[in-house]
């Protein structure tokens, strides 16, 4: 065996095997009968691999077999629960929108409310103080902001603009008009034609401010109904009370994902029956 | 149901046909595993791996012999195995006694249809076969369990071991060569078996 190389060694396996070529093989036997090295290299290899091939097979100690739990198996699902749990998350998206668009509507107002409290506040403790002309033209210039920058509120009506009417006094109506001064529009459409124009109304007021002399009662008695006013119309509405198309796309969500739950509950009881049935 | 419909079927993910594949290949890869890892356990826990990944992985299966794609399964399995017990070397694969003699499990004897001394020589034949087959490297010793035990072709184990068939030959040539030289220090153990594989050999 040592006298033959490990190339010959390779041949004579493969030979061994039946994996060599025709003409290979017939080659290595014309070369097998001539060198008697070889040809005993070839019978030492031969009862290697016959010893080999009489290695005892043991018998599985065990079954293999897989379980569904093991195998990780899960049951098939009918086609109609991934469309029914995408619907069912489509409509809970929409549901989603409708809540942000509400939170998002009073915090666009909630954004400018500030500016419109205090405002009127600042021109008040211009008034009161002393300085009612720099008051007036402060008061004057929240106008015209208010004014180019219109705000949902525009369109609900003033709480502020009946009380001025009742009181038909000018100081009053001057002392109102900066809590309404966002509303600018509303009031002018409600006061109706006697304030004529809006521009007109603004150019007035600071005058009117400016030269009646500041009544602090009228102003404490002006100010806590015409600040709250503002605030107190927000909080007044119900802050989770559900519209038709919200409740409508809930049901939807409910319903949706239900039945997607529910039909994939009953695929999966069907699998597991079939799977006892077949053990 | 034969076989490539099984095979179909469990593409598919019907467990139960797989299961059928599993009964008829479990022998095999067990003894390929026992024989490359001789460790019962490890052997089973090996065997069990493979025809897990198997079931995950046999979508990709493309025809072929599907007993040597089972095989690499658990040749890569044992392959696994032996590189984590390279980090964690464990006790002696078979128990010793006070004196230090291994300790012979009755689970050496395979056959139990055979008489006492069968199964005695047989027992002493596995264990000259898996002493020498444990003294080659990995790699010698997948081949050579593949081809010479398993009885696979030369393109069934390189397709088992994903390695060219030249490599095949080579490392079973080599392997061969290296546990001829072992068996022969069990000659006088073993003088039936080698009278017999003598016989054949003439």
């Amino acid at each position: 065996m040592t006298t033959t190389s490990f190339r010959d060694v390779e041949r004579l396996s493969a030979y061994l095997d039946g994996e060599l070529s025709q003409a290979e093989q017939r080659r290595l036997e014309a070369r097998l009968r001539r060198e008697m090295n070889l040809a005993a290299a070839l019978d030492e290899l031969r009862a290697a691999r016959a010893l080999l091939r009489r290695t005892p097979r043991r018998r599985a100690p065990r079954n293999f077999m897989l379980t569904p739990k093991m195998a990780g198996l899960r049951p098939p699902l009918p086609r109609a629960v991934p469309a029914l749990r995408l619907a069912s998350v489509v409509a809970a998206l929409l549901l989603f929108f409708t809540f942000a668009g509400n939170l998002l509507g009073p915090i666009s107002f909630g954004a400018s409310a500030p500016a419109q409290v205090m405002a009127p506040a600042s021109g008040y403790g211009g008034g009161v103080g002393g300085g009612p002309a720099e008051a007036a033209t402060e008061a004057a210039d929240t106008n015209i902001f208010t004014e180019t920058t219109p705000t949902p509120e525009a369109n609900y009506p003033p709480p502020s603009a009946p009380l001025a009417k009742q009181t038909g006094e000018p100081g009053i109506f001057v002392a109102e008009q900066p809590t309404g001064t966002p509303e600018v529009f509303p009031t002018a459409q409600f006061a109706g034609p006697p304030t004529a124009t809006p521009e007109v109304l603004r150019t007035e007021q600071p005058v009117e401010q400016a030269t009646a002399t500041p009544d602090p009662f009228r102003v404490e008695q002006s100010l806590p109904t015409a600040i709250p006013a503002i605030p107190g119309e927000q909080t007044a509405k119900p802050p989770f009370r559900l519209s038709p198309l919200q409740i409508g796309l809930l049901a939807l969500v409910v319903f949706l994902g239900g039945a997607a739950m529910a039909i994939s509950w009953q695929a999966k009881r069907v699998f597991e029956k079939n799977v006892k049935r077949g053990k | 149901m034969d076989e490539p419909t099984l095979i179909r079927s469990a593409q598919h993910g019907d467990l139960e046909a797989f299961n059928r594949l599993v009964l008829a290949h479990q022998e095999a890869l067990y003894n390929t595993a026992l024989r490359i890892l001789n460790d019962d356990d490890l052997a089973a826990d090996a065997t069990q791996e493979a025809f897990l990944s198997a079931f995950r992985a046999i979508s990709g299966y493309r025809g072929g012999s599907f007993r040597a794609w089972l095989l690499r399964t658990v040749t890569n399995a044992c392959y696994d195995e032996l590189r984590r017990r390279k980090r964690r070397p464990t006790t002696p694969l078979l128990p010793l006694d006070d004196d230090d003699e291994e300790v012979e499990a009755p689970r050496w004897l395979a056959d139990p249809s055979a008489s006492p001394e069968e199964q005695m020589e047989q027992a002493e034949l596995e264990h000259a076969i898996q002493h020498c087959l444990d003294g080659l490297p990995t790699d010698f010793r997948a081949v050579v369990v593949l081809a010479d035990i398993q009885g696979l072709d030369y393109s069934e184990v390189a397709a088992a071991l994903r390695k060219p068939i030249g490599t095949v030959k080579s490392r079973l040539a080599r392997a061969r060569l290296r546990l001829r030289e072992c068996l022969q220090a069990f000659r006088e153990l073993l003088p039936s078996a080698f009278r017999l594989q003598e016989e054949i050999g003439s």
